[in-house]
């Protein structure tokens, strides 16, 4: 469906993509995760044929995005980071003037914007000037446009930047009903968190660069090494800190307040080897816990690695 | 299918109180230019024979001829050049780019929303002129004539606008580019017909080349003016005084030609060079739409 190949894009001496390559498949929620000033947007842009590539390229459906614009611009919808509404139309209006772009029959405006409208939870601001709309509608408002053509393939550039929570989750859910309908999204943040609960793969960009791609679990399986052990003990804890500090797949010990944790890069049989070692050394382990290195933590870690 | 750009300029700025304040504004500053011109020709008139001179409306229709193309030559450029450049500052050209809509749509629909608003001035003030059709000396022809000669150069400023807009990010910077170029483009003949006339002056200049300038003094004033709108609202006013006058300035180092040129007036003159001058300049509009960064 998507194929990001070799890309490359300098703007004068700095490079802020560099040779990026990745695929998604049809129906997928890609999620493209950066800090910003990752090269996230360049990508999104060059892909909606709004930059074009220093090297590379990005295919739609195999169709050459540098090639044939105008052909793949018919089965993309881009939303941008920015609001980007005419405030001195109303929503209404502002949705025919992209059915007229568009080429919409005028026809068949009416329903379609009511329908688009519906989906997005706007129906009732249907009447309202877009400047009297909250920032969160506005961002709803940004995706009904997006979806007026009915493209195959959805660009969302951090569309969840700036909205609070209840907006957050009604985004979410939002995007999940475009996927039942079988689109194929590739959404960014720079939150990694809130990309995971949404998305079937997600890729990891830093400094023009694909640092990790697939889904959560894979991700967490690839860094398990990153994995942090909390323990609580009974009797001192000074002397559970001090064996742990003995052991060689513990790189970090922390003593919080009654518990221990420690950062442990082994396996499942080492941690089961550790507890052992633990208990013979006469410390009275009462709680021992996998605390999964969470995603901020992997993002934190990989960027960091990257830089 | 109406070009959905067009529909959404006209329905934002016909439903924009500022609208029917600037139709009101200009209207009334239209009806004191008339009235003063009138009155002021009337006066000096009764002082010396009585009665009313209807040749006097000849004047007057100068003075709103004159007006209305300085408020083409004014107003326009504010409307054309932020036309793109005011997407841009809005952020949503980005939007009208990564759709399929051709450039050539969003160059039609910004000019002649801008272009509908000037003319719809002028159209409202086509009442002002219907009173000096009451008394003589002008026709409706020279009336038809005068608004294709506005349509041209409406078309050529408009295409400037169009041109700084899409090379400028912001509306300010884009719309001081189109009064430098509006500006050069009208002064610069002027400067250099200045500079000829002094080095001719001189006595040691070469003859022959003074010679070369006399025989084709018409053909080069018909060359050089051609992008002065003044020049060409000349020749369609050449039959009152006042027309008179401007046509002489400007044609005056000669008036006889024996090339095919005796036969272009400085209207049509205008109306050649605007065309060509227009479609160059959108043509590097069209070119710069589409240029990826």
């Amino acid at each position: 469906m998507i194929k990001v190949d070799g890309l490359v894009k300098d703007y004068g001496k700095f490079r802020a993509v560099n040779k990026l390559s990745f695929e998604v498949g049809k129906g997928e929620i890609f999620g493209f995760v950066g800090s910003n000033g990752a090269g996230k947007s360049t990508t999104m842009k060059i892909a909606a044929g709004l930059l074009k590539p220093t090297g590379g390229t990005i295919y739609i459906n195999g169709i050459d995005v540098t090639k044939e614009p105008s052909k793949t611009k018919r089965c993309i919808g881009y939303m941008p980071d920015f609001f980007g509404v005419y405030d001195d139309l109303k929503t209404v209006e502002y949705m025919n003037f992209y059915c007229g772009i568009h080429k919409i029959p005028t026809a068949d405006r009416a329903a379609l914007i009511d329908n688009l409208l519906e989906l997005v939870n706007l129906t009732d601001r249907k009447g309202f000037y877009v400047d009297d709309l909250s920032r969160g509608m506005k961002q709803k408002l940004c995706l009904a446009r997006a979806l007026i053509h009915d493209p195959e393939v959805l660009i969302l550039d951090e569309p969840a930047s700036g909205l609070d929570p209840r907006a957050r989750v009604e985004f979410r859910n939002i995007i999940r009903t475009l996927q039942r309908m079988g689109k194929t999204v590739i959404i960014s943040s720079h939150i990694l968190l809130e990309l995971s609960e949404i998305c079937t793969t997600i890729g990891i960009i830093e400094k023009g660069v694909l640092v990790t791609k697939g889904t959560v679990s894979e991700i967490q399986k690839q860094l398990s090494h990153l994995s942090k052990l909390k323990m609580r003990s009974v009797g001192d804890m000074k002397n559970l800190i001090f064996r742990l500090r003995e052991e060689p797949l513990v790189t970090e010990v922390i003593e919080g307040h009654g518990y221990v944790e420690c950062s442990f890069s082994g396996n499942d049989e080492d941690k089961s080897t550790l507890l052992q070692s633990l208990i013979q050394n006469n410390i009275p382990i009462y709680h021992f816990e996998e605390t999964a290195g969470n995603l901020e933590s992997i993002f934190m870690h990989l960027t960091e690695e990257d830089a | 299918m109406i070009n959905p750009i067009l529909e959404r300029e006209l329905k934002t700025r016909m439903r924009s109180w500022k609208t029917a304040m600037l139709l009101f504004g200009y209207l009334t500053i239209l009806g004191l230019v008339v009235a003063f011109a009138f009155f002021a020709e009337s006066n000096s008139y009764r002082y010396g024979v009585s009665g009313f001179d209807p040749t006097i409306v000849t004047g007057i229709y100068v003075a709103i001829s004159m007006f209305q193309l300085g408020l083409l030559l004014f107003i326009l450029p504010i409307f054309t050049a932020t036309s793109i450049s005011g997407e841009k500052e809005r952020q949503t050209f980005d939007l009208l780019m990564c759709t399929d809509i051709s450039p050539w749509a969003i160059i039609f629909g910004k000019m002649s929303a801008a272009l509908s608003f000037v003319f719809l001035l002028v159209f409202a003030a086509i009442p002002f002129t219907g009173v000096i059709l009451l008394f003589g000396g002008v026709t409706i022809i020279d009336l038809i004539k005068i608004m294709l000669f506005y349509m041209a150069t409406a078309f050529m400023v408009s295409s400037i606008g169009m041109f700084c807009t899409t090379h400028f990010k912001k509306n300010i910077s884009s719309i001081v580019m189109s009064y430098v170029i509006l500006g050069a483009i009208f002064f610069i003949p002027l400067v250099v017909m200045a500079v000829v006339a002094i080095i001719m002056s001189g006595q040691s200049f070469n003859q022959p080349f003074v010679d070369f300038l006399e025989k084709y003094a018409h053909e080069i004033m018909t060359i050089m003016f051609a992008s002065n709108p003044f020049f060409g609202i000349s020749s369609l006013l050449s039959n009152n005084s006042f027309g008179s006058g401007i046509s002489y300035l400007f044609s005056g180092m000669g008036t006889t030609s024996s090339t095919f040129m005796r036969y272009i007036t400085p209207w049509m003159a205008c109306t050649i060079f605007y065309a060509l001058f227009s479609s160059l300049l959108l043509f590097l509009t069209k070119r710069k739409l589409v240029k990826l960064k």
